[in-house]
């Protein structure tokens, strides 16, 4: 018999049977992993509304969470991983609105750190693109001057800031329904725009 | 024994142990080979379509850093070539391995699983325990799950050559570097936006270093373990199944790379963390030593009977026989034996030794021209004077 001859007692639909069980363990491990994990990782909400007075860490700078804003991503400060180290990305939405801080070092003023943002967005050429001949000071709750500006996306526009607390530059990043007068959920971009701060400076007060 | 009995156990262990057998890329009714081709072709296609979008903005450091890694990757290929001195596996296996940990392990099954369960870790947990164990809680189940998939498949493609746990332990360390290769170049891309782009080049090369300092000791070693726990899990022809032996492997390379992935926790984030770090490096080498002594005895007895006619009929000592079926312990002894003159004639005899039993072995311990040419060539160094003979 030739090698790799399948007789007809070891078939099924044609198939050779002993290779089927194998074949279809891995096909329901590969399901298991493309479809079946990620379907039940989107069943489960998330389920974390930012109380007052708690503070997310994002690396080495830290921010207030407007209260009942969901925490999609990031660690609490008064919850540090075992590990000592925390994300440098985190974002909390509500309604709609996303509100995302990424931190990480940086060796240059605000102006310069979204000069940067800029060029990674042409370098992506994704369509994002931020207003650069608008950008404004702005002043966090500590006396910190960051820059702030509007940027558009193939999804709509938003606000850009970008903040330099020594070698650590900050990005926030917030998007939203362009359509929307709720003059609360604005308020609390503001705020949690304005309690950016560095770590130290909180262990420090 | 008589000459009989030894030729007939040359011929019954060259097919138990699948010496010299190649694989069939041709059986349309296997349906391994359909899961095998389908779930490599998406990584392809999902490779390309990374590139696509990640190489026109970060092109110079992918570039870079998978020039780095593909030297790295001959590195240990020769390395884990080397130690295959049995009844090696063939090059087209050991490529599909390969092309299975790079690309189907990889995009197919560890990306999307372990970002959904680190996900669901810090839904269900808390976003700082998914930070502490995620990693270490979804890897080592997406990740050597992937890999042994692999392992497991190319059992049923190729069940005449791949039949032994040291041909699992073998082919699984290619499945790993295929892994290791393409998850060291994703990261590199990964961490071009670090810094937020400022020294794209600089920051991949950061991680290239991190990732080359630590290579051996993760994948490779892990899913080489894996995988000779598939095939004691599954059994062959030539390795009755072991399923607590299996079991035991299996589990063995998943709290290692349990460990692994979990360091930063494991060492509370201070400076033990580099003792746990070393500590993992010495104990996941003394496993996969322990390991791959475990798994090598059925080929090192293979490799003897192998050639015991040649011991038999004198084209071959004994002593020499001892050092081609050991460690390199013995080869070294052996060359060594015969004091600094002879250490060169002992080598290339090892050397002319090990092709003879290639050929043999290819030929299924038949009589075949190219078995009488590798004899001839072993004999033109003589066993016991240290002048090389004229080829005959």
């Amino acid at each position: 018999m030739p090698p790799d001859w399948v007789p007809v007692e070891r078939r099924w639909l044609g198939m050779d049977r002993t290779t089927l069980l194998p074949a279809a363990i891995v096909v329901v491990l590969v399901a298991l992993a493309m479809w079946g994990l990620p379907a039940l990782d989107r069943a489960v909400p998330v389920d974390d509304p930012a109380q007052a007075g708690d503070v997310l860490r994002v690396g080495d700078v830290e921010f207030d969470p407007a209260a009942g804003w969901s925490i999609d991503s990031g660690v609490l400060a008064s919850d540090p991983p075992e590990s000592g180290g925390f994300p440098s990305t985190a974002q909390v939405s509500k309604d709609g609105f996303v509100f995302s801080v990424a931190s990480d070092e940086f060796d240059g003023t605000p102006a310069e750190l979204m000069a940067q943002l800029q060029k990674n967005n042409e370098r992506l050429n994704d369509g994002t693109d931020i207003d650069m001949g608008r950008l404004q000071t702005f002043q966090t709750a500590q006396g910190a001057r960051g820059v702030i500006g509007r940027f558009t996306f193939t999804g709509g526009t938003g606000l850009v800031a970008a903040y330099v607390f020594d070698d650590t530059g900050v990005e926030v990043v917030v998007t939203g329904p362009v359509e929307s007068d709720d003059a609360q959920l604005e308020a609390d971009v503001v705020g949690m725009v304005r309690s950016i701060r560095p770590v130290t400076s909180v262990e420090a007060s | 024994m008589t000459r009989t009995e030894l030729l007939d156990r040359r011929a019954q262990v060259a097919d138990e142990v699948g010496w010299g057998q190649r694989v069939s890329w041709v059986q349309p009714r296997n349906a391994c080979l359909w899961v095998f081709v389908a779930v490599i072709a998406y990584g392809l296609w999902y490779t390309v379509s990374q590139v696509r979008t990640q190489g026109p903005a970060y092109g110079e450091p992918l570039g870079i850093s998978a020039v780095i890694f593909s030297v790295y990757a001959v590195l240990f290929w020769w390395f884990t070539t080397h130690i295959d001195r049995y009844s090696r596996q063939p090059l087209d296996l050991r490529v599909a391995a390969f092309l299975w940990g790079g690309f189907a392990a990889t995009w197919a099954i560890a990306l999307h699983g372990n970002s959904a369960l680190i996900s669901l870790y810090a839904k269900l947990g808390s976003p700082a325990f998914a930070v502490d164990w995620g990693a270490g809680l979804a890897a080592p189940f997406m990740e050597e799950w992937g890999k042994g998939a692999g392992v497991l498949l190319l059992m049923f493609i190729a069940p005449r050559v791949l039949r032994t746990a040291f041909d699992g332990f073998v082919v699984g360390a290619f499945v790993g570097l295929g892994f290791e290769i393409v998850e060291d170049i994703l990261y590199a891309l990964n961490s071009a936006p670090d810094g937020f782009g400022v020294d794209p080049v600089g920051s991949s090369l950061h991680t290239v270093a991190l990732r080359l300092g630590t290579g051996f000791t993760s994948h490779i070693l892990y899913s080489a373990i894996f995988g000779a726990g598939v095939v004691y899990l599954v059994g062959t022809l030539a390795q009755r199944r072991r399923v607590g032996r299996g079991l035991l492997f299996c589990l063995v390379a998943m709290v290692l790379h349990w460990a692994w992935d979990s360091t930063a926790a494991l060492g509370g984030g201070g400076g033990l963390i580099l003792v746990f770090l070393a500590l993992q490096v010495v104990v996941a080498i003394v496993i996969v030593l322990v390991v791959f002594h475990v798994t090598v005895g059925p080929e090192r007895a293979a490799m003897r009977d192998l050639m015991a006619p040649e011991v038999d009929d004198g084209t071959l000592t004994a002593e020499e026989a001892a050092a081609l079926a050991g460690a390199w312990k013995q080869r070294r002894a052996y060359r060594r034996g015969g004091g600094l003159r002879d250490r060169r004639r002992r080598g290339h005899r090892l050397e002319a030794a090990k092709d003879l039993a290639d050929a043999l072995g290819a030929a299924q311990g038949q009589e075949t021209p190219r078995v009488e040419f590798a004899r001839a060539e072993l004999a033109r160094f003589p066993v016991d004077d240290g002048e090389p003979r004229p080829a005959p």
